[in-house]
């Protein structure tokens, strides 16, 4: 392993090992995507083997169907806890893309994801957010709290000085954690490589096409590429010369759509 | 996991610093640019907002940014991007220059390697330039290289330059500090940026590129074995200790220390799940450690070796900063954190107070945001730690108020015989606790072998707390568990036999029972408190009483009405037909708990599925 992964692997299993001592019902958001199931591959590690923080799911419902079968499979074998979040009410009233990008995404993703941290009373979830994925992230910290109307307050952010984070927060508050905040998305290939970590095969080529982030599927376009292997990735990535994120349609909406949609609650 | 020689290539981070407009974000930007490292999105996304401002190309809005960011211009929090040259690997941190945002600053620079601070050529040397240059001193970081940006608006002049090189070395070399180099460079031009300027020809030295390539990675060799345990985990009969390595190496079978215990035992397991087998474990690793011996361990201790013991005080000296909205205020209670030590301390002096903006002493009794100061502290609890000097992860900690980090400091010296005589640390022998008959919390709770700890149990009368609270102490006392139940009822015909059910008096019931129930838990013995106790109020002043993590709250949730259908004590039926006042539920109020650790159904789940809910939280 390089200095850097082994540097990136140590952050974040402190990170994590220290929300499970902080916190007293932590979950952790898996959206089956490499970033996500990075994030519990290091908890696997942090807990020698095992992941006792629930992992939870929002599933839309537009999601592409490989993502849940490999969800299901990982479950079983790794002995998870999952617990799958969904807007029941929205998606009774046919809630969909058509209705506008960014609302679909409030009502679908943060809002179920909102009901779920609710009905659970998870006071922190730990995600797989980046800070290279795009402009806002890049201004998170490793534990951001979101205030009791679910909201960022992101010009108003405290310190994290050294490796001291802050891990008290007012009552009513749940906090974010980002263990993987460090990471681009090359680290998050060349780990899954080293690691053998389980990706499902979306991200691999298939006629020339392959997904290089995942979502939900009226909103994400796959990419030209004839990567069949992670190595092949993590070659392709170098030389791409375009953001991860091109392919995602929310973040187009509007130059600043995802610092909007953050602010509010969203992932 | 085995290092190979060949594949450290090093990563250093590299944080840009410096006052408002000085040109950092735009430095980084055109770094970017001119190695081409950024992707043509961002490009197209950067050219096209400067041509929106009617601008050409802005090299700052290449970095990740907020939308008000890039409406103004300016940085209000720190982002970081990877880059790199053919010999190294950087993360360059851009870090806000406006004193307002200083805490953001702070945030960034904290874990860098060096610094690149910015001065502008036309204004010379300003607040910040100096109030940034002093807080790496602070901060542990000892590389800097000073450059004297936007040279293209003074003509390329060498005296200009000179003339700030001279101000600002004076400066650093007043606080004891001193740059590698000074270089003269227009970042929005790229002169002296990624390659060498045709106008600065007077000028022989390195480009920034050149600059950053130079600065060494930190050297952490030579600390002595410091492990900060983070967290203890029970795998069935095995209880690991978890935590990174902060200093040295460990090994199988090597005999350490637990600090503040002082509790002598060998190591019997190293854990880095997936490996077998784990001989050994270096600086930077994350481990769980198994030990010889069942010794009391919790969040907080150190593990040490015996040649290099830490030192153990509740009160030192050190260098601190503030960032608080409020003035740090001396005899204010705050929080500190040194490793994953957590107590209540307090400033007692503030000996020494700099506005390092103009660099000169103060006379204040409080310390303002962006100012420095020595002052000595003294802490609620013993704290384990070393110098920065020594061991800088385990010679700094931070401040917290009301929920935030608001500011932190360096250890330079431990006080030993703190006046109240109560404590005193003896380097070098095993008598921490040197007074003849003085047994501490900690020692109780080792001789036991568990922790100590108040479950309080709240609920209407009839919801089940006593019977919860009896089972709990049946099932710990079968396992030697050194366990008591104070319960309302046989507490009111005793100590508390002079008390009525007034607001008045059920204040001081409870009051007397926290403290009853605190001596309890002084003595090393888990107790169970059942007692209505109604008035949220109430329990947050019992749970005031204790440490944090001693106080557990139970909320036995159970529906008024099937309370009274039990009727157990024929209370309900009396409250009914006017014959007991007050009766909660009835004719009191109670007010259900908001933040209770454990809420227990009596009226859904089985009083064994109860009873276990309550022995995980031990």
């Amino acid at each position: 392993m390089t200095e850097r992964l082994r540097n990136l692997e140590a952050e974040s299993i402190y990170i994590i090992r220290e929300a499970y001592a902080k916190f007293k019902k932590p979950s952790m958001l898996w959206s089956i995507g490499k970033d996500s199931t990075v994030l519990l591959w290091l908890a696997r590690k942090a807990f020698l083997g095992n992941c006792p923080i629930p992992l939870v799911h929002i599933d839309t419902t537009f999601k592409i169907p490989e993502m849940i079968v490999h969800r299901d499979r990982l479950i079983q074998e790794w002995g998870l806890q999952l617990v799958i979040g969904k807007n029941e009410t929205a998606l009774a009233t046919g809630m969909n893309p058509e209705q506008g990008r960014l609302a679909c995404c409030t009502a679908l993703k943060t809002e179920a994801f909102r009901q779920t941290v609710e009905r659970h009373g998870f006071d922190a979830v730990l995600l797989g957010i980046r800070r290279d994925e795009e402009k806002s992230r890049s201004k998170e910290r490793f534990f951001s709290v979101r205030n009791a109307n679910f909201e960022w307050q992101y010009k108003e952010q405290a310190p994290e000085i050294w490796t001291q984070y802050n891990t008290d927060f007012p009552p009513g508050s749940h906090v974010r954690v980002h263990p993987l905040l460090s990471w681009t998305e090359i680290d998050v290939w060349e780990y899954i490589e080293q690691e053998k970590i389980p990706v499902t095969t979306l991200y691999f080529a298939r006629d020339g096409k392959r997904y290089r982030s995942l979502g939900c599927w009226p909103c994400t376009t796959p990419i030209e590429s004839q990567a069949m292997t992670v190595k092949d990735i993590v070659e392709e990535l170098k030389n791409i010369g375009k953001s991860e994120r091109a392919g995602r349609a929310q973040d187009k909406a509007d130059t600043y759509a995802m610092q909007k949609l953050r602010a509010q609650g969203y992932m | 996991m085995e290092i190979n020689q060949n594949e450290i290539t090093g990563e250093l981070t590299v944080v840009f610093l410096g006052h408002v407009d000085h040109g950092k974000s735009t430095l980084i930007g055109r770094l970017l640019y001119d190695t081409k490292q950024v992707t043509s999105d961002k490009i197209e996304f950067a050219t096209a907002r400067s041509q929106e401002q009617g601008r050409l190309l802005e090299f700052a809005y290449l970095l990740d940014g907020l939308e008000e960011e890039q409406e103004q211009g300016i940085t209000i929090d720190f982002t970081q991007t990877r880059f790199a040259t053919a010999k190294r690997q950087f993360i360059l941190a851009d870090a806000p220059g406006h004193r307002e945002f200083l805490k953001n600053m702070m945030c960034g620079a904290s874990r860098a390697d060096a610094a690149i601070l910015l001065i502008d050529a036309t204004e010379g040397v300003q607040e910040q330039s100096r109030r940034h240059g002093y807080l790496l001193t602070l901060l542990g970081i000892k590389q800097l290289a000073v450059v004297v940006n936007k040279m293209d608006l003074v003509g390329w002049e060498q005296n200009v330059f000179q003339k700030i090189k001279a101000d600002y070395e004076e400066f650093l070399a007043s606080i004891g500090f001193s740059a590698q180099a000074y270089i003269p460079a227009a970042a929005f031009t790229g002169d002296n940026v990624a390659v060498k300027s045709r106008q600065l020809l007077w000028y022989p030295g390195k480009t920034v590129l050149e600059q950053l390539e130079a600065f060494r990675i930190k050297e952490n060799t030579g600390i002595p074995l410091r492990i900060p345990v983070q967290d203890v985990y029970r795998f069935g009969q095995r209880r690991l200790l978890a935590g990174r390595l902060e200093g040295g190496l460990i090994a199988l079978g090597d005999e350490i220390i637990l600090w503040p215990t002082h509790e002598v035992t060998t190591v019997k397991a190293i854990e880095r799940w997936p490996e077998a087998n784990v001989h050994q474990a270096i600086q930077g690793e994350n481990v769980a450690l198994e030990l010889s011996d069942p010794l009391f361990a919790e969040r907080g201790m150190i593990i040490a070796k015996s040649e290099h013991p830490p030192l153990v005080s509740r009160s030192f000296t050190a260098r601190i900063f503030w960032l608080g909205r409020q003035p740090l205020v001396p005899q204010q209670r705050y929080k500190l954190k040194i490793g994953f030590q957590e107590t209540g301390v307090w400033i007692e002096q503030l000996t020494k107070v700099l506005d390092i903006g103009k660099l000169c002493e103060v006379a204040t009794d409080t310390l303002p945001a962006g100012f420095v100061s020595e002052a000595i502290l003294t802490s609620d609890q013993p704290l384990v730690f070393d110098t920065f000097h020594d061991n800088a992860e385990l010679g700094r900690f931070v401040l917290i108020e009301e929920y935030q980090i608001v500011g932190g400091g360096i250890i330079t010296a431990a006080l030993t015989n703190k006046q109240t005589g109560e404590f005193r640390h003896d380097r070098g022998t095993d008598n921490l606790f040197p007074t003849a008959g003085f047994v501490t919390k900690t020692e109780r709770r080792r001789c036991n072998g568990h922790t100590s700890q108040v479950f309080w149990l709240t609920g209407f009368s009839g919801s089940g707390k006593t019977t919860l609270a009896r089972k709990v102490e049946e099932q710990l006392f079968h396992k030697k568990y050194q366990v008591y139940v104070l319960d309302g009822d046989n507490v009111r015909s005793g100590l508390n036999g002079d008390l009525g059910f007034s607001s008045s008096d059920r204040k001081e019931n409870i009051r007397r029972i926290a403290e009853v129930a605190k001596l309890f838990v002084d003595a090393g013995i888990i107790v169970l408190v059942a007692l209505i106790s109604p008035y949220a109020a109430d329990r947050d002043l019992a749970r005031s009483r204790f440490e944090d993590g001693e106080f557990t709250e139970v909320y036995v949730k159970c529906p008024l009405e099937i309370c009274e259908a039990r009727d157990s004590k024929g209370l309900y039926k009396k409250a009914r037909n006017h014959q007991l006042q007050k009766f909660t539920g009835i004719s009191d109020m109670y007010e259900p708990p908001t933040k209770a650790e454990i809420v227990v159904e009596t009226d859904k789940m089985p009083v064994e599925m109860c009873v276990k809910l309550l022995l995980q939280h031990l």
